[in-house]
């Protein structure tokens, strides 16, 4: 299971309890995280949780040369991918009505998703427009299929994994926390971004 | 049950059962509406069997207890359900029911104490339902995340009060341990037999069984709630900006700035692609390789079948075959030949040796060869006559016989 693990990390996987079940566990085990920790440290890398603590992933540990290139090199691959993932997610928050969408572990089910499109124009429009913003995914075929496809995007990309496949019911993994945090870093220090002059609640707030 | 009482329940029953179309279409809707048809008459016979309950002048809904039990019945979640605040109550009732057992019990009021002992079964029934019931809709909300609000803000409301629903159930378990019943039951300074039998029966022997659901219940309210009120921001935050994205399609995220703040998902590594290959040698492995093996897709052969009807078959395509004769064939026809036109038995070996030194069969193949094509049916051999040059071996024991050649003749 260590190598498993480690092997998931350095090929960049976020392990949950959606993504990587056994993985997961393993690493809530205090004794298997150290182990995993010490291995790391000596390759320069370091593992932590997600914002919400619901998922692990591999981070430097240091900010050297061929780090900066790495780290220039994730963030030009997040700047091309960030904007669909977005959108696509602010779809079905608008479709479905469900804002916990952007929660880790929450079902979308395809099926539902389909019907509900289906049966509005402007969102029909919507899927269709979304489809051509993400690369290599072709908007010239049905809209089913458009949808399956952006679905197998997802999930390649990490951000949902296919839970029931009878019933095409996939389910948010932690990566969806990565993706807000990156929402909060550029809302923070985008200047030329006027998300209007509300700030959102306080977070500092008493949660229980 | 007096005769009157047992007429109301008899009309109730039936008037349930001759309306249940419309009961059914009201429960649905929520309200029924006078339109001046037949079915008034029918709305005003449930009226009057306290199904229905008028709802201003022209209107009737029905009773709030059957509208609760088919919510029972359908699992249908409702926005601020009061689910837990009458367990207190009735856990209250059933202590005052006791003090008033055990006090007509002293007094000798046997015939009271058949009553409250009744009315203790009764209010033990009821709480058992409530807890039961109460306790199977909060675990529904807890498993569909209170489908029945979408945003989040109204989740997390949804949430707190369940979460307090959930509490008075704990509270209601708290004090019914505390009272101490069980220990009363026990100590015996009354006949409590006649309750004592309902209450374990009821309430007793599903206690444990409550605490742990409940304490469940507890921490999944608790830790959703927790998560709630932790995304909240991030999902105003995430709306704003994708409402902010729609409006400025153009828009790129900015370049990454040497003095930007380097926050831990900017540091992240974000993947190589190693390849290992396990050693299948290691005996420990094997439990894992036999798992990914048992995971490994079929092959699929692939068959390619070309239409058959209508197609024109080509000869040309097919391989042309050609026939050679083997030397020593050639050579056994033309000694055939040659034996047939000559007018003296002709030596096998000495004609090959002559004709044919070097086709690569011995003598001894080669007088093998002229023997059996005496049994051939072909013409060139049938007609000539074998005549064989034996010697007798040395051997006194095998007495063997060896052809040193063949004389060939035609008939």
């Amino acid at each position: 299971m260590f190598e498993r693990v480690i092997f998931q990390l350095l090929e960049g996987e976020f392990i949950c309890r959606v993504s990587h079940p056994d993985s997961f566990d393993f690493l809530c085990d205090e004794d298997n995280l150290r182990t995993v920790e010490d291995f790391l440290a000596k390759i320069g890398r370091r593992i932590v949780r997600t914002s919400k603590q619901s998922g692990f992933y591999l981070v430097f540990s240091a900010y050297g040369e061929q780090e900066r290139a790495a780290i220039r090199s994730n963030y030009a691959d997040i700047k091309n991918n960030l904007i669909p993932v977005i959108s696509f997610f602010n779809l079905v928050i608008r479709v479905t009505g469900q804002e916990d969408i952007l929660m880790y572990d929450t079902a979308i089910e395809a099926d539902t998703l389909m019907g509900k499109i289906d049966q509005d124009i402007s969102l029909r429009n919507e899927l269709q427009s979304l489809g051509s913003r993400f690369k290599a995914i072709s908007s010239d075929t049905s809209q089913r299929k458009l949808l399956d496809n952006i679905f197998k995007r997802l999930v390649n990309d990490g951000y949902l994994k296919l839970a029931n496949p009878e019933r095409a019911i996939y389910q948010v993994t932690s990566k969806i926390e990565y993706l807000l945090d990156v929402i909060k870093f550029i809302h923070e220090t985008d200047e030329t971004l006027k998300i209007g002059d509300e700030q959102p609640e306080s977070e500092s707030g008493s949660l229980i | 049950m007096s005769k009157l009482s047992n007429d109301l329940l008899s009309n109730a029953l039936n008037a349930i059962a001759k309306h249940q179309d419309l009961i059914h279409e009201v429960y649905i809707k929520g309200r029924y509406i006078k339109n001046g048809s037949k079915t008034d008459r029918d709305a005003y016979e449930l009226h009057q069997n306290r199904i229905f309950v008028a709802d201003g002048r022209d209107s009737y809904r029905l009773s709030s207890f059957i509208t609760k039990f088919f919510d029972e019945v359908t699992q249908k979640q409702r926005l601020f359900e009061l689910l837990g605040d009458n367990a207190g109550a009735q856990a209250n009732r059933i202590f005052q029911l006791l003090d008033e057992y055990a006090k007509a019990v002293f007094a000798g009021r046997i015939e009271e104490a058949d009553h409250v002992s009744a009315q203790f079964h009764d209010a033990c029934a009821d709480l058992s339902d409530t807890f039961s019931s109460g306790i199977s809709k909060l675990l529904n909300l807890a498993e569909t995340n209170f489908a029945v609000v979408n945003s989040i803000d109204a989740k997390t409301r949804q949430n707190e009060h369940y979460l307090r629903q959930a509490r008075r159930f704990s509270d209601a378990l708290e004090s019914l341990d505390r009272f101490g019943i069980e220990q009363q039951f026990e100590a015996g300074y009354c006949d409590f037999e006649p309750l004592e039998i309902p209450y374990n029966a009821l309430i007793s022997d599903r206690k444990a069984e409550w605490h742990t659901e409940i304490s469940r219940l507890l921490h999944f309210f608790e830790t959703y709630l927790y998560q709630l009120r932790s995304i909240a921001p991030d999902v105003k935050r995430f709306r704003q900006f994708a409402n902010f994205l729609q409006q400025n399609p153009g828009y790129e995220l900015p370049e990454l700035e040497e003095t930007h703040h380097r926050p831990l998902w900017l540091m992240r590594a974000a993947g190589i692609s190693p390849v290992a290959y396990s050693d299948v040698r290691d005996v420990s492995a094997f439990e894992y390789l036999r798992e990914i093996a048992t995971q490994l897709p079929t092959r699929k052969d692939v068959v390619v079948r070309e239409r058959a009807s209508g197609r024109i078959e080509r000869s040309t395509n097919k391989p042309t075959e050609t026939l050679r004769l083997q030397p020593h064939h050639v050579a056994l026809d033309r000694f055939a030949k040659a034996a047939f036109r000559s007018s003296t038995p002709l030596s096998a070996l000495s004609w090959k040796r002559e004709h044919f030194p070097d086709i690569g069969v011995p003598d001894e193949v080669w007088l093998l060869l002229v023997i059996h094509s005496r049994n051939s049916h072909r013409k060139e051999f049938s007609r000539l006559r074998y005549q064989n040059v034996e010697r007798r071996g040395e051997s006194q024991i095998s007495r063997n016989l060896y052809v040193r050649d063949v004389m060939v003749h035609g008939s």
